[in-house]
């Protein structure tokens, strides 16, 4: 399975990294985005079956994105990421309708399809 | 024993004597009919007098009225010396028993202070004495005791200028109207003063005027009958006299010299009460207004103002906030408030009181001391104020400084390091598969280390620097300047270290105000001073830059005044437009 990927985060560095360890692992990367407009916005256009969504986008938060993004039908899988732990956010990441949650540090197309289910 | 109480000793002692003097006189006199009644008359009111006005002369504040009551009371005594038969000695009792009149006006007039205040009272003093020195001597030249049927046996007149009785007899008569007329006006000013008398003065004033009212008015009657009926006046209130005359005459004096002192004690028992009253309010520091209301009700004047000098507006602020207009209505007087030398504040009350200076001078100083009192605690107060204000901005800064360290750690190091893991993660993946890409994926991961690395020591050092830690001020302040984009010329004094909470302060003042030179001063070169001396250490950083600067918008300088201040400091920014900026500090050292 090579669903089309979202990556959104707000460091450029990270997208670049992970965006290369991912296709390295086998995922499609189809696009990036930095913030929650540009990430809606990407959605819509590219309609990516996966999106590796950050937590932490700087002035925006990843769970509001998360919620916006999975209201729709049609809706992509969202998954989660942070430099911070799960224990540090408890019931928001199921919540906010993301199918799961992956640590930056523990980043890999083995631990996103592990999210998946 | 004092000095003063000796003095008082030896009057009352002289007292003592010229009574046994009297005695003696009156025993051996010839012409001296009730002597008894005389002596009794003469030595009652006399002693009571003369032991009355000492008392009061040995409490400061009824010294002068003391000192009347006494020469009312001597004079008094004096007239036992009518009984002798020696012609000097005894025209000098008729001569001196008229004179306790004139001090009686005059003690009336004066109570309680001694002093007189005004024209009117002044005129009726000056008649009373005059109708009884002139008044008595005129006749007395011209008044033959030898030949008078009103002094049988007397001796003759040493004074006597020319024999004509009947001359005499008009001049007396002269004396009595003026008299008279003298203890009218006396007694229509002592009603005019008792009704200008607040409440407050009245208590001690009462027992006095009412005794001396009805006293003067006893004499005025007397008098006019002497003029009119038919035995001669003057020396017709000596021991010539038939007795109950002469005693109706008397015996209200005593009861004036009992009115007198219960006056006097119930003025200064009122007046200890109101002060320590007012003492005793004045601790509960209620505010102005209280203290204002406290004063009234002691001075028993309610139209009473009590007002602080303001030394920026230059007058006396009422408890109101108004200011204090002087010399408006004549009605009322400003009394200052002094404390330390200074005028500190000001009462506005009631002319009237200002005859009772004692009263004055002891509210004034508790006036003063509770004014002042009031000042402090407001200055311990606005102390307190601020220093909780800085207190909660010190924490405050605390706490951003945290939230910004946590965000750059996050932003800065943490990426970085995240990259380096999947980095390696990358090249172990395509290691397995002998990739070239590999060398390149090491070589980026440890150029991400790298600055990962140099960007926590910019973070430590932006906590605190190791370098100010092992080596001091001088050597992190050097390391300062030199990454620093703009020049810098240093000046570092030398010596032992500072204690490190000022090694500190130092450091980052110079720190900051570096930083914004580079940022914000557009100055092409900066000077950095440190200096030490006295016990404290000043920093200068001063730059020719576009000035401006404003240190109450810039939260990190002001954040460090904060710091320089909970050491007992003083951080200070001048930034006139276009000359240029200096920040400068100054913090005590404990050297």
């Amino acid at each position: 399975m090579t669903p089309t990927t979202l990556i959104v985060d707000d460091h450029e560095s990270f997208r670049a990294g992970a965006r290369r360890l991912l296709e390295a692992g086998g995922l499609e990367v189809i696009g990036e985005a930095a913030d929650a407009e540009a990430a809606i916005a990407a959605v819509d256009r590219l309609r990516p079956e996966l999106v590796l969504l950050d937590i932490d986008l700087g002035h925006d938060s990843g769970f509001d994105v998360a919620r916006r993004l999975t209201q729709g039908d049609d809706s992509p899988d969202v998954i989660l990421i942070s430099s911070h732990e799960y224990s540090d956010f408890g019931a928001e990441v199921a919540a906010c309708g993301a199918r799961g949650f992956v640590a930056k540090d523990a980043l890999s197309v083995a631990a996103v399809r592990r999210a998946l289910g | 024993m004092t000095r003063t109480t000796a003095r008082w000793t030896a009057v009352a002692l002289l007292a003592a004597a010229v009574g046994a003097v009297d005695i003696l006189l009156a025993v051996g006199s010839e012409h001296t009919i009730d002597r008894g009644g005389f002596l009794a008359a003469v030595l009652g009111v006399g002693w009571s007098f003369a032991a009355t006005g000492v008392y009061a002369a040995t409490k400061p504040e009824t010294r002068r009225i003391g000192r009347l009551m006494m020469f009312a009371g001597f004079a008094w005594l004096g007239t036992g010396l009518f009984s002798s038969d020696v012609p000097a000695v005894f025209i000098s009792g008729g001569l001196l028993g008229v004179l306790s009149y004139g001090f009686l006006a005059h003690m009336l007039i004066a109570f309680p202070d001694g002093r007189v205040h005004n024209g009117l009272d002044r005129g009726v003093v000056l008649a009373a004495y005059a109708s009884v020195t002139v008044g008595q001597l005129l006749p007395v030249l011209f008044f033959d005791t030898t030949a008078s049927a009103d002094c049988i046996g007397c001796p003759p007149n040493p004074l006597l200028v020319q024999a004509d009785n009947g001359l005499a007899e008009t001049l007396f008569a002269a004396q009595a109207a003026l008299g008279s007329l003298v203890i009218v006006v006396l007694v229509v000013a002592l009603v005019r003063r008792w009704r200008a008398t607040p409440a407050g003065g009245r208590v001690g004033l009462a027992p006095v005027l009412w005794a001396g009212v009805a006293l003067l008015g006893l004499q005025a009657v007397l008098l006019a009958a002497s003029v009119i009926g038919p035995e001669s006046p003057a020396i017709a209130t000596s021991a010539t006299q038939s007795s109950s005359v002469f005693f109706a005459s008397w015996v209200p004096f005593a009861p004036v010299t009992l009115a007198f002192g219960i006056g006097l004690l119930r003025g200064r028992v009122s007046r200890g009460q109101a002060v320590s009253d007012l003492i005793g309010r004045f601790s509960e520091q209620r505010g102005p207004e209280a203290m204002r209301v406290a004063l009234a009700r002691a001075l028993g004047d309610p139209s009473l103002a009590l007002g602080r000098w303001d030394p920026v507006a230059e007058c006396f602020i009422d408890t109101g906030g108004e200011v204090i207009c002087l010399g408006q209505d004549p009605a009322l007087q400003l009394t200052e408030v002094e404390h330390d030398g200074h005028v500190i504040g000001a009462i506005v009350h009631d002319a009237a009181l200002a005859g009772d200076d004692e009263l004055i001078r002891s509210v004034c100083s508790a006036a003063a001391l509770a004014l002042e009192n009031e000042r402090l605690t407001s200055e311990v107060r606005a102390n307190v104020a601020e220093l909780r204000a800085s207190r909660a901005r010190i924490v405050a800064a605390g706490y951003e400084q945290r939230k910004q360290l946590e965000r750059d750690l996050h932003d800065g190091a943490q990426q970085r390091l995240m990259a380096v893991g999947m980095s390696l993660q990358l090249a172990r993946m395509k290691a397995g598969a002998g990739s070239a890409e590999v060398p390149e994926l090491i070589d980026e991961a440890i150029a991400d280390l790298s600055a990962a690395t140099a960007e926590l020591r910019e973070l430590a050092r932006g906590i605190h620097p190791a370098v100010l830690t092992n080596l001091g001020l001088g050597a992190a302040v050097k390391a300062l300047v030199a990454r620093s984009p703009t020049p810098v010329k240093l000046g570092v004094a030398g010596g032992e270290r500072l204690p490190p909470a000022v090694e500190a302060a130092a450091y980052f003042v110079i720190a900051e105000a570096l930083t914004n030179v580079s940022r914000y001063a557009q100055a092409a070169r900066a000077e950095v001073h440190v200096v030490r001396s006295d016990g404290h250490v000043r920093i200068e950083v001063i730059d020719h830059g576009r000035g401006g600067a404003d240190a109450a918008r810039g939260s990190g300088l002001r954040g460090l005044a904060d710091r320089v201040a909970a050491l007992d400091g003083e951080l200070r920014v001048t930034s006139p437009v276009g000359v240029g900026t200096t920040v400068s500090a100054w913090i005590p050292c404990a050297s």
